[in-house]
């Protein structure tokens, strides 16, 4: 068992480094920058903000001077080859032997803005141009903080709020959401699952498969909608919105989860119910459930103590799919009824092309997903005595 | 000057490349290095031809923009504001409106942002809370009514209009106790310059004296940034050019003061709840991120008994269909903005707390002029010709909007008594003939793509001016829609043809929109080179005549129309539900509402609006 795990985290690493690995170069391929904007910014204002992200470093001149000449250059267009001239500083006490100082560029690059002009008076510092790291730079320094979980600073907070912080601010409401939902499902779909099964070819599992063929066709974005004109606008039951309860208001923190909580639940019943009643048929023929019956056992006994375990073997298994599933299937529900989970932290950032807040999301719901995995595969060697994790 | 938290040890500390290297050119070497500098750093003129590459001989010349001041010095100009406060549609039909506490709280909806801090804040949510919790020296007026004091109590400019002396309103307390003083303002502003804290709204100070250098790392410290307090209330300004509409630009969000103690003793979380230090009319009290802010009116504010509101609840919203669910459902006051489809169902029902105000936004085509065929001007005008604007603010707005024949919006003219002069009207008779001129007999040969970014509004508007394109000149035009960041890469690099585009003031004044077309402007999507135009631009920015200088900028307006490098489509609107008890949310040409002046009838004191 222990090194079934230590396996399993150690493939779990190397899947996490290529997704985080492809993500990076992904994102930076994407048309459109993060700093782009409808109202340009100044390509020196712009600048500030490479060089605060990391993303971008200063030429600057070493000496006292005076700017004497400034190379034309196409901004963030054109790469310029390594050693092209950006300007030439006349310096106030020229060294012994060189009357100008050039400044050029250090490697090829773009350049991202240049704030000499000719002219200017410079001190050491004064900064020539700003050019941007190479992607590959940029990737060596991310990584090594990736490893420890560091995203950085949120490119739509202005670099004001962690990544890592933000995202565990909003990951309890979705785990929340995820696991009262996932709860709601089960109860309600392997209770329904288990009448259907024991009343096969009955009105009851008639009516619930066709019930559950009818939930799996509603998406929870025409469902979710839907409750709100029922329970919301209609009978005006519960709030449209949020998760807290709110000043002036007479719904408590339960009645603002029902809705959402309902809706994600809603969309997994029937899955739940078809793979409970499926389990259960095929316990129910089985040779071990005929016996216990011959020898007198009345049903309701032979499923608490003995079927119900070996039933739930499939939806089991779902389980970790699932709970990653219907954690990231709550987008959906999150936007509908304004609940501040993860979701928007997983579609905005990368319409926005907030790279660090979208390497930082990537890597959470990765992380879900293969954890869910693990802990299924560690429940499966509990409930069937067959599986032997090695 | 300190820079804030974690953000200090980047900026000018950051590892600055290989040290440059110690040479001595030859004089060959230093002629061919100047060969590369840019033309005026050779001695030469911004005149020179090479420029303004493409499309000059067709363009607007100095002779014909004298010509076009003759013409708008005979047309009847004020010198004076023409006010406007445009309702262009309220309902009269009652409607039956939800049961709301009535606890003289106003709940709105915004977009909310995720801080606030006047210094960074860019985004309109994020600076309507910023406007609420601080106040700077003077602060826009409900409506669109000219600024008025609020920190500073009087103020007085030096005749060149280059040196501004604020006074300060004594005995003003921040939220902690401490005094709000002139120094405050001098760290405030100096610290929205700062490079290290990579401010986007920075530009807006640029105004000031030397505020550019720093900003732009030029100059390595704040100390020539002409902003100084010569005691406690007073605050000196010098700027670097006279700037008639300074005071509008005060009321921008970056020039409030903020707490220099409490930003060095938190850093970024500054603003967190705990720890925020606020001296405007409200004080931020909780901050749940994406689902509401909550702001209670402020003990300390030195106003206090003119703030009638108790509190404002910023419920967090990110689309049309939201608003509306929460304004249905008695959750706001209010409902901004809505749906198009909702709207128009609106106005027909003609429901009482339905209102459409004027806006100060345009909504306009971009043409790249250096690509063909819109290198040609006579291609252009055509296609200014053949698009019947009517139809489309009618039949495919119908939100009231207005046709715009030029850039300039007629509610932006007001401010300074500016009248737009009238564009182009349809006239597709005269589109053709163009076209046959620049060799495209019926549209033989165009084949074009309107580039728009991915929204229901968008779309229908691009359909619309294809099909008359195709109908009244014969060019096949299709509509690309893309992702807005896509869009943003193809506006900022000149690569399309034609591209969907909308501008705001940032500052009542013609000048903000007249601007953009500046050659050296970095907003000037069309690609539009006209020295002549950049002449008359550095003429109404020396003008200190108010009349002469809306001469100027008519006689401007009448040479860029008559090239044409964009189709101007219609001037926005802003359309809103707003329940009959709230006071005082007045249309605003930037959609700015203070809450200052807002009430609740029936609810706590009322305010007798300026």
């Amino acid at each position: 068992m222990g090194r079934f795990i230590i396996g399993r985290l150690f493939g779990t690493i190397v899947v996490l480094w290529a997704i985080v690995t492809l993500s990076f170069f992904l994102m930076r391929f994407a048309p459109g920058g993060p700093f782009d904007e409808d109202r340009k910014l100044p390509a020196n204002v712009e600048a500030n903000k490479w060089i605060i992200y990391g993303m971008g470093v200063e030429l600057t001149s070493p000496v006292a001077g005076t700017i004497e000449v400034v190379a034309e250059v196409d901004l963030k267009k054109t790469v310029y080859d390594e050693g092209t001239l950006i300007a030439v500083i006349q310096p106030e006490t020229p060294e012994p032997g060189a009357a100008l100082v050039e400044i050029r560029l250090p490697s090829d690059a773009m350049i991202v803005a240049v704030a000499a002009e000719k002219g200017n008076k410079v001190v050491p510092g004064s900064r020539i141009a700003v050019v941007p790291k190479s992607l590959w730079a940029q990737y060596t320094d991310a990584i090594g903080h990736y490893a420890v979980l560091d995203f950085g600073k949120t490119f739509e907070s202005e670099g004001r709020s962690d990544v890592s912080e933000k995202l565990l601010k909003a990951l309890p409401i979705s785990l929340e959401l995820g696991l009262l939902a996932m709860l709601f499902a089960l109860s309600f779909g392997i209770t329904a699952g288990l009448f259907a099964a024991l009343r096969q070819n009955t009105f009851i599992d008639y009516t619930v498969m066709s019930g559950s063929m009818l939930g799996i066709s509603i998406p929870t974005m025409v469902s979710g909608p839907l409750f709100i004109a029922i329970f919301v606008i209609g009978l005006e039951w519960l709030p449209p919105r949020g998760w807290e309860a709110e000043m002036g208001s007479e719904f408590s923190s339960l009645q603002h989860r029902i809705l959402p909580v309902l809706t994600l639940g809603l969309a997994y019943v029937p899955t739940v119910a078809r793979l409970t009643r499926g389990g259960m048929l095929e316990v129910v023929r089985s040779d071990w459930f005929r016996t216990a019956r011959a020898k007198g056992l009345r049903d309701s006994t032979i499923v608490r103590r003995h079927a119900l375990k070996a039933a739930l073997l499939p939806v089991v298994s779902w389980l970790g799919p699932g709970m990653a599933g219907i954690v990231s299937g709550s987008v959906v529900v999150e936007r509908v009824f304004s609940v501040p989970g993860l979701a928007d932290h997983f579609i905005l950032p990368a319409l926005a092309r907030d790279y660090p807040m979208v390497i930082g999301a990537v890597v959470l719901y990765s992380m879900i997903l293969v954890a869910m995995n693990l802990v299924v595969d560690i429940a499966y060697a509990f409930l069937d005595p067959r599986v032997r994790l090695a | 000057m300190v820079i804030v938290g974690s953000l200090a040890g980047c900026g000018s500390d950051a590892p600055s490349g290989p040290a440059p290297t110690f040479v001595r050119p030859s004089p060959e070497r230093l002629a061919e290095l100047k060969g590369r500098a840019p033309a005026d750093a050779t001695g030469e003129t911004a005149q020179n031809v090479d420029d303004y590459p493409r499309g000059v001989a067709d363009f607007t010349t100095t002779e014909q923009f004298e010509g076009y001041i003759a013409e708008c010095e005979a047309l009847e100009t004020t010198a004076e504001p023409i006010a406007s406060n445009d309702i262009l549609f309220q309902g009269t039909k009652p409607v039956p409106l939800p049961d709301m506490p009535k606890d003289n709280i106003l709940r709105v909806m915004e977009a909310t942002p995720e801080f606030i801090d006047p210094n960074l804040t860019g985004e309109s949510a994020g600076r309507f809370m910023t406007a609420a919790t601080f106040e700077g020296l003077v602060i826009a007026a409900a409506g669109n009514a000219p600024p008025v004091a609020a920190a500073a109590e009087s103020w007085s400019q030096t005749p060149d209009g280059l040196t501004w002396t604020f006074k300060l309103r004594p005995g003003m307390r921040w939220s902690d106790g401490n005094p709000v003083t002139a120094h405050d303002f001098v760290y405030s502003w100096k610290r929205v310059l700062s490079p290290a804290i990579a401010s986007k709204t920075a530009e807006q100070l640029w105004f000031l004296k030397g505020g550019k250098a720093y900003n732009t790392g030029s100059v390595a410290t704040a100390d020539a940034v002409g902003v100084r307090a010569t005691d406690d209330l007073t605050l000196v300004v010098e700027l670097e050019a006279p700037t008639p509409f300074f005071l509008d630009l005060l009321t921008y969000t970056a020039y409030q003061p903020v707490p220099r103690w409490t930003i060095e003793q938190h850093g970024d979380k500054w603003t967190d709840v705990a720890n925020i230090v606020t001296n405007g009319p409200f004080h931020l009290t909780k901050w749940i991120d994406r689902d509401r802010v909550e702001l209670m009116k402020s003990k300390t504010y030195w106003d206090a008994q003119n703030v009638a509101l108790d509190g404002v609840v910023v419920y967090h919203t990110d689309s049309e269909g939201k608003n509306l669910t929460l304004y249905s459902t008695g959750q706001t006051h209010l409902a901004r903005p809505l749906g198009q489809e909702d709207a128009r169902r609106f106005i027909r029902e003609g429901r009482a707390d339905m209102r459409i105000g004027s806006d100060g936004c345009i909504y306009f085509y971009v043409l790249r002029v250096d690509k063909a065929p819109f290198d040609d001007a006579r291609v252009r005008r055509a296609f200014n010709l053949a698009l019947e604007k009517d139809v489309l603010v009618d039949k495919v707005m119908g939100m009231h909007q207005k046709v715009a024949t030029t850039i300039v919006p007629e509610l932006v003219g007001g401010f300074t008594g500016y009248i737009p002069p009238r564009g182009p009207e349809y006239d597709p008779d005269k589109a053709r003939e163009l076209l046959i001129q620049a060799g495209y007999p019926r549209g033989s040969g165009l084949e074009l793509e309107v580039s728009y970014n991915t929204s229901e509004g968008h779309k229908k508007i691009a359909e619309f001016a294809a099909s008359s394109w195709g109908q009244n000149l014969g060019a096949q035009v299709t509509a690309a829609n893309m992702e807005w960041k896509s869009l943003l890469k193809k506006q900022l690099a000149g690569d399309f043809q034609i591209s969907r585009a909308g501008w705001c003031p940032d500052y009542p004044d013609p000048y903000t929109f007249l601007g953009t077309f500046n050659s050296a402007a970095d907003n000037n999507y069309p690609g539009y080179k006209n020295p002549a135009y950049d002449a008359m631009l550095d003429r109404i920015r020396l003008e200190t005549d108010r009349r002469r200088r809306n001469v100027l900028m008519c006689a401007a307006e009448k040479g860029l129309m008559r090239d044409t490098p964009f189709v101007p489509m219609y001037q926005y609107t802003r359309s809103i539900l707003l329940r009959p008890e709230v006071k005082g949310y007045l249309p605003q040409y930037q959609d700015h509402h203070i809450l200052k002046w807002v009430s609740l009838e029936g609810q706590g004191p009322m305010r007798s609006n300026p």
